[in-house]
């Protein structure tokens, strides 16, 4: 379960405040992969972040026993000059993996990125899409109990996001996902119940498709 | 995944960012180590060639080159590391999406780059300059130990102030990239502050990296012993510099994550 107690975030622009989340008290589930779903700039993705402890709230709590990934978006964490190898060892090591834990997961990110001998070039010769198969497949190495999945599953192929799909399917057995996801058609496959964020409240639909239905009346 | 403590996790992610900086900066194509030494090197010739002749009869027991180099070297790990921390924060953000990863992390282990990387060049320099003939036996090595201690806290202290005052303010980047460059004249690279007259002497002293230069080298050289440096003020702007950035530091910490 993840519980957000009074929590109120908010952006300032020209001074005034832009709420993302007005004194929101809700409980999420455990057990449910989650679809998160709001305008632009309502803030599903700094709720995810949030979530996954990079960014805080103004006042209020956001607890939670679980294990969550780093939220995988389009950018970030990654070092250009240095290969997708290395930067994948990088991030096994301070995950305090051990040796041969390490030489295990590389092994599976090789193989489940596909990225061939760009897997030993330096991501600065990236596409965006072979960074978010890179990010991707680092995630899936590690043994958490939510994946925080930010808009990572919109690029690249169609084969590779199927892949991606099947593998999450995969892991819903005792993982779950939050998702955030402008394809109305990948948070039905993908999720079970759903997150509305509009104008400061939150909420949540322990359905996915009545989520998607409220915010189609918005 | 067990569960570590702050400090384990801490240790884990200062020791995966050495690495990862030890491989940016000295992997196989790049030049970093050779530019460290051969920088330095060709300013050493540079003041040799200019005020060689003239120390000798101010300094004497003291080889020139020798006392150029410790100054030399122990203002480029200053300014080198206060200038590159200014944007530590900001080159470093996509690493703020792992959690584990905190933006003093990141400054800690360039430090721990940069003293390794100068440790060796001092080697070098010192294999050098007793193969040309110079004296270079240090004199007090526990001394000298000490006072690059405090050295280094000092350099890491002012980083950090840097780095978050930097990260909220372009204009101190400016400032600091204009103040940098007369420094260089004023922290007693190429000087003793005994050479200096008397009227500018105190105003000068206000630089602690003069206070510490000068110190350094009376660790070092047995036959050079500075009348007016203070190890009190270093101590004291060490102090109070660790302190206001540890205070600033935990106060925007959060921010400087989220920005």
């Amino acid at each position: 379960m993840i519980s957000l107690k009074n929590v109120t975030k908010y952006y300032r622009v020209n001074g005034s405040k832009n709420y993302i989340l007005k004194n929101v008290t809700l409980d999420i589930p455990s057990n449910t992969n989650v679809g998160i779903i709001g305008k632009n700039g309502a803030g599903k993705s700094t709720l995810l972040r949030m979530i996954g402890g990079i960014d805080f709230p103004n006042s209020g709590k956001i607890e939670s026993d679980k294990k969550f990934s780093w939220p995988m978006a389009l950018s970030g964490g990654f070092q250009g000059s240095l290969s997708g190898k290395e930067n994948a060892q990088f991030v096994c090591r301070f995950y305090g993996k051990s040796h041969d834990a390490i030489r295990e997961a590389l092994a599976e990110v090789e193989e489940f990125s596909e990225l061939g001998k760009y897997f030993y070039m330096p991501i600065k010769t990236y596409s965006t899409g072979m960074k978010s198969r890179l990010g991707f497949a680092m995630s899936m190495a590690f043994d958490f109990d939510y994946y925080l999945i930010d808009e990572t599953l919109s690029v690249g192929d169609k084969y590779f996001k199927e892949k991606c799909q099947k593998k999450i399917k995969q892991l819903q057995d005792n993982k779950n996902i939050l998702l955030v996801n402008h394809g109305m058609a990948v948070l039905k496959n993908m999720c079970d119940s759903g997150i509305l964020l509009n104008d400061g409240e939150m909420q949540y639909f322990e359905n996915i498709d009545d989520a998607i239905k409220e915010y189609n009346r918005i | 995944m067990e569960q570590r403590t702050s400090f384990e996790i801490q240790k884990a992610v200062i020791m995966s960012l050495f690495l990862r900086e030890m491989k940016t900066r000295f992997g196989s194509q790049q030049l970093g180590y050779l530019w460290a030494i051969l920088e330095p090197a060709a300013i050493i010739v540079v003041f040799w060639v200019m005020f060689g002749f003239r120390m000798k009869k101010t300094m004497p027991g003291v080889d020139y080159p020798m006392f150029l180099m410790i100054g030399m070297l122990a203002w480029n790990l200053f300014s080198g590391y206060v200038t590159r921390s200014m944007n530590a924060f900001e080159a470093n953000q996509g690493l703020f999406v792992y959690k584990q990863v905190k933006p003093v992390d990141t400054l800690i282990s360039r430090l721990l780059v940069e003293c390794l990387l100068y440790l060796i060049v001092v080697c070098v320099f010192i294999i050098a300059g007793y193969l040309l003939g110079f004296r270079v036996a240090i004199d007090n090595i526990p001394g000298l130990a000490a006072i690059l201690f405090l050295f280094i806290l000092f350099t890491f202290s002012t980083g950090l102030l840097f780095a978050v005052v930097g990260n909220f303010s372009e204009n101190f980047k400016k400032v600091v990239g204009l103040i940098m460059r007369p420094m260089f004249f004023m922290s007693g690279i190429f000087f003793s502050v005994q050479d200096v007259p008397e009227k500018f002497r105190d105003l000068l002293l206000l630089n602690p990296c003069l206070n510490f230069l000068e110190l350094i080298r009376t660790e070092y050289f047995a036959a050079f012993n500075s009348q007016h440096a203070s190890l009190l003020y270093i101590v004291s702007c060490t102090l109070v510099i660790s302190l206001l950035s540890l205070w600033l530091y935990s106060k925007l910490e959060k921010r400087i994550i989220a920005s």
